[in-house]
């Protein structure tokens, strides 16, 4: 993919981005403005606590359990709070049902605004400009990249959260899961497939989006 | 950036972490803790090539800017701090601990928001109203997206009111109502959309003009 010379110069801008942080954070620590162990708190959360698998706990709540999954609809919020989940990008969290009709998937052109409390921070690809231009222009081409074949006679519905509110998918639940426990389908649920840009595992351990080479 | 073309495939990593580098996570952890660190208009101000060049290297930017913008740091001492860490590799950043504040920070990060604000009036739109995103002109930051503006869309679901993140000449410009609006495919990008596809988009009241009111492009949001 990358060439030497992109390597070598990436290693040199995040060798000076490196040093530039270091002094933010010496200079800010020095002047009373931010604290060693906070830095270490959020950078620790972010890494352990709050991640996609606090979102797939609501999935797989909701698939279970119908009138949860009604509360999550009407207030997204509202009923992700009652699981513990909730704070800084998700003031407002609106949940999206995809169905054998309709397929969600979700965006931001503009930045890249993401519900961290049930994703966590986004990842690479989310914040980079190629799926920030294309996913609303060529949804189906977008998510074919990510093995994912939506067939033509369903809707692709891109949400674009260009502003106050955080969307995350609620994806179909799985053939063949109907037995199993609630524990057992939160390890179905993928992050990809609370973006929309894949689908829930059937089984644990499979892959979470389909051969592109065969159909769904 | 929406439907600007000439990016190529996405590429996905498999297995990514949260932070690729440690001073990624150095950064967020500081624009998190310290208060007013990073605003979207200020993140929006840098030019094209600082834009495009790594996330974490655009918040650290946007995050400096501010910092020098309101005198909390100087460029000297920023710079001589820098060059302080290139010539001795090995030295670490000014260490010192606060737990209670550390816990107020935790605490902070599951913290409900409520960003809900009183509108000015009641919403103007209804689910099902045909309307065209005006075309914004005021130059500055604005929440509605290019590729939208001047095409007709429909109201899909109507949300509470929250403050307008535009520039403004009052400051105090109220809140308004948010909308989803839906965009189809074709409206879009004509001919050359994919089959059975829309895009929805929150947009702001005074984004949206209603359709049929003879104002192809009216006055700025």
């Amino acid at each position: 993919m990358s060439g030497d010379h992109d390597v070598d110069h990436h290693a040199e801008a995040e060798s000076y981005a490196a040093l530039r942080a270091r002094a933010l954070e010496s200079l800010l620590v020095e002047k009373g403005l931010a604290t060693t162990d906070a830095i270490d708190e959020i950078v620790r959360t972010y890494e352990q606590d709050i991640g996609p698998l606090n979102g797939a706990k609501v999935v797989a709540r909701a698939w279970v359990d119908p009138d949860y999954k009604r509360r999550l609809l009407d207030d997204g919020t509202a009923a992700i709070a009652e699981l513990g989940f909730g704070g800084a990008e998700g003031a407002e969290i609106v949940v999206l049902e995809s169905t054998p009709q309709v397929h969600n998937v979700v965006v931001c052109t503009l930045c890249s605004c993401y519900p961290w409390p049930v994703l966590g921070l986004p990842p690479s690809w989310y914040k980079d400009a190629a799926y920030r231009s294309r996913v609303v222009r060529e949804p189906r081409a977008v998510l074919g990249e990510f093995g994912l074949t939506v067939d033509e006679s369903k809707e692709i519905r891109v949400w674009d959260s260009t502003a106050s509110l955080r969307y995350m998918v609620l994806p179909e639940r799985p053939h063949g899961t109907a037995d199993l426990p609630e524990e057992e389908l939160v390890e179905l649920v993928t992050r990809d497939s609370m973006i929309g840009v894949g689908l829930a595992r059937s089984k644990p351990g499979v892959a979470s989006t389909p051969d592109p080479k065969k159909p769904n | 950036m929406g439907g600007v073309p000439g990016y190529g495939r996405v590429e996905p990593e498999l297995d990514e972490p949260v932070f690729h580098s440690e001073w990624e996570g150095r950064v967020f952890g500081l624009v998190i803790a310290v208060k007013d660190g990073l605003s979207r208009p200020r993140l929006e101000s840098l030019g094209p090539d600082e834009y495009l060049s790594g996330y974490y290297e655009r918040w650290m930017l946007a995050f400096e800017r501010g910092l020098l913008a309101r005198g909390a740091v100087s460029a000297n001492e920023l710079d001589a701090k820098t060059e302080h860490f290139r010539i001795n590799p090995a030295a670490r950043p000014t260490r010192r601990v606060d737990p209670e504040l550390t816990e107020r920070v935790r605490r902070d990060m599951y913290r409900q928001r409520d960003i809900r604000r009183t509108p000015a009036r009641a919403p103007v739109f209804g689910v099902g109203d045909r309307v065209r995103a005006r075309r914004i002109r005021h130059g500055g930051h604005t929440r509605s997206p290019g590729y939208a503006q001047g095409r007709r869309g429909e109201i899909h679901a109507v949300y509470a009111a929250y403050d307008l993140p535009d520039y403004q000449r009052d400051a105090a410009a109220p809140a308004q109502h948010l909308y989803s609006v839906r965009f189809e495919g074709t409206e879009l990008w004509g001919a050359s959309a994919e089959a059975g596809t829309a895009v929805h988009i929150d947009l702001w009241e005074g984004y949206l003009e209603p359709l049929g009111s003879g104002v192809a492009e009216g006055t700025d949001a």
